[in-house]
């Protein structure tokens, strides 16, 4: 098995899984995980892996292509621009052993820390949203967010 | 702006871009932690239908509530 076959096998699933689930549409998500493959094997000479692991840059280049896609349908959501990230930032923080640093972080949380952190920051919802699904005040969830941040920043 | 005025990355956006790369490679121990969190809220949201929701769920999975009212109309009209 060649190499450009070796990593299609490997990662096609997971593109078109990462993608599927940013645009909600089957055929767009096959589309722009086809426009992924053909970048990472036009690039694949220039890959170099003392920067990124293979799955750190193969996911840069589809975030940036779902990033373009969004710019060209003119679609707003979620899109601001803190998600149009260079790529040397995201080499240096998507990490594998960064996820397991903060897999580790989040246990040192309380339980209902940890819910806000992965409600807020996983499935994107806003704080009074998740104030109503834990059943706490809008103002205290705000507190246990601000709390659960600073946390954070000590154990990453 | 994603970077804060020390040049680094401030910690909401990076665990908004941690997040995002965990969609993508699926650390096993952090789809652990989401998935108790996401048990937590599911029962949670179930606790908390009010009676008359619960009501509504129940009249709506009893198939036979219509014919059965339809069944005690006086015949005739």
């Amino acid at each position: 098995m060649d190499l450009k076959t070796e990593i299609y096998e490997k990662y096609h699933q997971k593109v078109f899984q990462y993608i599927y689930g940013k645009t909600s549409n089957y055929h767009t998500a096959e589309d722009l995980c086809e426009d992924v493959f053909v970048k990472v094997f036009e690039h694949l000479d220039t890959y170099d892996e003392t920067k990124a692991a293979v799955s750190t840059w193969i996911y840069t280049i589809a975030h940036n292509i779902v990033i373009d896609y969004y710019r060209a349908n003119r679609i707003q959501v979620e899109l601001d621009e803190n998600q149009a990230v260079d790529d040397n930032v995201l080499d240096d923080i998507c990490k594998e052993e960064t996820l397991e640093q903060l897999a580790c972080a989040l246990e040192k949380l309380s339980e209902q820390e940890r819910d806000i952190v992965i409600l807020h920051y996983y499935k994107n919802m806003k704080l009074k949203e998740i104030g109503t699904a834990l059943d706490i005040s809008y103002s205290y969830t705000k507190l246990l967010h601000t709390r659960a941040i600073k946390k954070l920043k000590n154990f990453l | 702006m994603y970077l804060n005025k020390m040049g680094g990355i401030g910690m909401s956006n990076k665990l908004k871009q941690l997040f995002d790369y965990q969609s993508f490679v699926h650390n096993e121990h952090l789809d652990r932690l989401i998935e108790e969190t996401m048990t937590r809220v599911n029962r949670n949201t179930k606790v908390s239908l009010s009676e008359d929701e619960l009501e509504f769920v129940s009249a709506a999975g009893d198939t036979s509530y219509r014919i059965d009212t339809k069944r005690d109309e006086p015949s005739g009209l």
